[in-house]
């Protein structure tokens, strides 16, 4: 079936193009590989099987918007467990979630990174990571994914004016912890 | 977009886009992994959708036999013993017997005509 076979290879290369950035903006949302790679997978899964069907030019919106339900959803479970953990005062602080602390951009530091470009980065991820979530999120689709204003309220479920504000917010406060290292 | 951030923008997705291709080897793999598994089960829709169809197919059905099966059954076995009972003249009797009781006393003219009978009884045992 040439159609199908099209539609395969076509599908095939929209991933192939979108999954690294996609690991990277659910890894900087979660500060975990494993959490960020099951839910790239669960974005891939959905996208699949429910809308291979769809417009190409339709599932890149969709595909995030599966991903940001699924970083949504990681959120809410988090917060749930660190208010059962303040609830029992249970303050285990190896266990503890600080993106800061355990954020994977540390572990990509090399001497070639300590180089300007390099510290830039480091300080960047830092940065991202450090951002409330829809800031951070609005963020990477807006500047990143190159979403536009629509495109990313549909996939954050939010105003298109609650985007441009988390946009807006997040472009400050980067902008003020990284203009000295311009 | 606000040309006065455009350079600060562009720098950022420059260093993003740099981090993204320099991911580890083992990430790589998995995301591959990964996508070769998202891709391959759109050519097993079919065994789902027919396994989706076929178990509440068959729960209702077995559901269905279950319910027909009590609500058949229980009248028939009910039916089945009062015929049996029926065939016994005793057990009839007793039935006829309880029911006519039942109709006797409830009616006062019944008593009226006992008082009656008994004195008619009476009156012809004295003459």
């Amino acid at each position: 079936m040439a159609h199908g076979s099209n539609s395969d290879q076509a599908l095939q290369r929209f991933l192939i193009g979108i999954e690294t950035r996609a690991f990277r903006i659910a890894q900087i949302a979660t500060g975990q590989r494993e959490e960020a790679l099951d839910l790239v997978q669960d974005a891939m899964f959905k996208l699949v099987r429910k809308y291979a069907d769809s417009p190409a030019q339709e599932w890149q919106p969709l595909f995030y918007a599966i991903l940001q339900s699924g970083i949504r959803d990681w959120h809410r479970r988090q917060a749930v467990r660190n208010r059962f953990r303040r609830w029992f005062h249970y303050d285990d602080d190896e266990d503890a979630e600080d993106p800061l602390e355990q954020h994977p951009a540390d572990a990509s530091t090399s001497p070639d990174h300590r180089l300007q470009d390099g510290q830039f980065r480091e300080h960047l991820e830092r940065a991202l990571a450090a951002l409330p979530y829809r800031q951070q999120q609005a963020f990477l689709l807006r500047v990143w994914e190159g979403l536009d204003i629509a495109e990313t309220a549909k996939a954050m479920q939010c105003s298109e004016s609650s985007v441009k504000t988390h946009h807006a917010r997040a472009l400050e406060k980067l902008r003020e912890q990284l203009e000295p290292l311009r | 977009m606000n040309t006065e951030h455009q350079p600060f923008e562009e720098r950022i997705r420059s260093t993003l886009n740099d981090s993204a291709s320099d991911l580890d080897a083992s990430t790589r793999s998995a995301l591959t992994r990964l996508r070769s598994e998202a891709l391959a089960q759109r050519h097993a829709p079919r065994a789902w959708t027919l396994r989706s169809w076929w178990v509440p197919a068959a729960a209702f059905s077995l559901v269905a036999v279950l319910t027909l099966t009590l609500v058949i059954r229980t009248p028939t076995d009910h039916g089945a013993t009062w015929l049996a009972q029926s065939e016994d003249p005793a057990w009839v009797m007793d039935m006829l017997a309880a029911e006519e009781d039942q109709g006797v006393e409830s009616d006062p003219a019944f008593y009226v005509w006992v008082e009656e009978s008994l004195a008619d009884e009476g009156s012809e045992h004295a003459s």
